[in-house]
């Protein structure tokens, strides 16, 4: 028990070491999230005032990263996503196309467009702003599974939802991303330059 | 184009990106990419967006003034073990918003003007708190949505996560914590049926449990 006969300091000190190292992937996540540098920083100051509050409440030995990640979801979907501007919401018929149930909408030929050396051109950018018009709950499980490296039943706890919804979630805004990714590459013109190879 | 393949559903075809299936399932997963061309491009197209997030997000460092930012602010934080009852139902209940249908008994806690420095809530902090009473079968709630989604086989660690599935069919979890703790933890009671009173959470079906009775 950390709450124990530590005095406040020590407390302090403690939850310091150990909660620190941490501020650069939460203030960055907290952006992703936000979108906004204020809102993000006043996400993470709020997300460690909590987690110091609920300190004593934190088993040690267990999972610090995701313990303290939950506290950010927890206080991001109460407190700054009814804030959060609405993001140009993506016409999901239009892009999810590529892993629709119906395999006859899975047309091979788009499939195989997804090709790694095509995409590595100009998705620096582009997946970022792909990553931007998920929604909130789509955006933060690709987050949490493909950047933080989570596991399906860490997810499940930092985002209080079902494993099931992870893996729906992650499938839905994957299928998003590659479609928007599509788009993009159709734009610039990348999978008709490859077509006529 | 085989029956099978159109028989996977998408989630357990991520399931397996994520290397999430246990051993059996993923054999059997790729085992049919062996005879199957256009499984095999979905998921290497999965695999492609996966790696390219991975690759291509960057996540921003936070700035250098923020750590000094929060050190203070942590600094006129104290932490009163007996406040923390209220303090986390402050915060977890702000946003609490729709309200479901089922029985709801009690209305509107109002929380006094609450002085704590930087988490003092605001004035739409104040919050009505409906308690709801379920009646239910406790189930682990991740076991209920693999098995409605006929997906059996992905890693489910080695423990259940109460929630009671009331006759109607819908599932309510519980908010980790008190009461809750308890309930979501012991397996013991798994399979009872249970009168649950708690507090309702963002109209998303997950209650804060005040108390609990086996019937
Ligand atoms: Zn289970």
């Amino acid at each position: 028990m950390i709450w124990g006969n530590r005095n406040e300091q020590e407390l302090k000190r403690h939850f310091e070491e150990i909660a620190y190292q941490y501020m650069d992937i939460l203030y960055g996540t907290a952006l992703k999230m936000t979108k906004d540098p204020v809102e993000a920083e006043d996400l993470v100051q709020d997300t460690y005032l909590r987690a110091y509050r609920f300190f004593n409440k934190f088993e040690e030995g267990t999972n610090f990263k995701a313990w303290i990640f939950k506290i950010l979801t927890n206080t991001f979907i109460n407190k700054y996503r009814k804030k959060a501007k609405q993001p140009h919401q993506v016409d999901f018929d239009k892009v999810e196309f590529l892993y629709a149930d119906d395999q006859k909408e899975n047309s091979p030929d788009n499939v195989r467009n997804l090709d790694n050396d095509i995409y590595q051109k100009l998705f620096d950018d582009k997946i970022n702003d792909a990553l931007d018009k998920l929604s909130d709950e789509f955006r933060m499980v690709v987050l949490l599974c493909d950047v933080h490296g989570f596991a399906y039943k860490e997810i499940s706890e930092i985002a209080s939802i079902p494993i099931g919804t992870v893996m729906s979630r992650l499938s839905r805004g994957r299928k998003q991303l590659q479609g928007l990714l599509l788009e993009y590459a159709e734009q610039e013109g990348f999978i008709k330059k490859r077509s006529s190879n | 184009m085989s029956q099978k393949e159109s028989s996977i559903p998408s989630e357990k075809i991520t399931a397996y990106v994520d290397n999430e299936l246990v051993e059996v399932e993923r054999d059997e997963i790729e085992a049919r990419i062996g005879n199957d061309p256009k499984l095999k491009e979905i998921c290497e197209a999965q695999k492609q967006v996966k790696k390219l997030v991975k690759e291509c997000v960057l996540l921003e460092k936070a700035p250098v003034h923020l750590r000094a930012r929060i050190r203070r602010s942590l600094d006129q934080a104290q932490i009163v073990p007996g406040f923390l009852n209220l303090i986390s139902d402050i915060f977890r209940y702000h946003a609490v918003k729709g309200l479901a249908t089922t029985c709801t008994i009690l209305v509107l806690v109002a929380l006094p003007w609450f002085p704590a420095e930087n988490l003092t809530p605001s004035s739409d902090d104040v919050i009505a708190v409906k308690l709801q009473v379920i009646e239910g079968k406790l189930i682990c709630v991740d076991c209920e949505q693999l098995h409605s989604e006929h997906i059996n086989s992905v890693k489910h660690s080695d423990f259940h996560r109460a929630g009671l599935k009331t006759s109607d069919g819908t599932i309510w979890q519980f908010l980790d914590y008190g009461k809750g703790s308890e309930l979501i933890h012991d397996f013991s009671r798994l399979n009872a049926t249970m009168h649950v009173e708690g507090k309702l959470i963002n109209g998303d079906h997950t209650l804060n449990v005040q108390s609990y009775q086996k019937i």
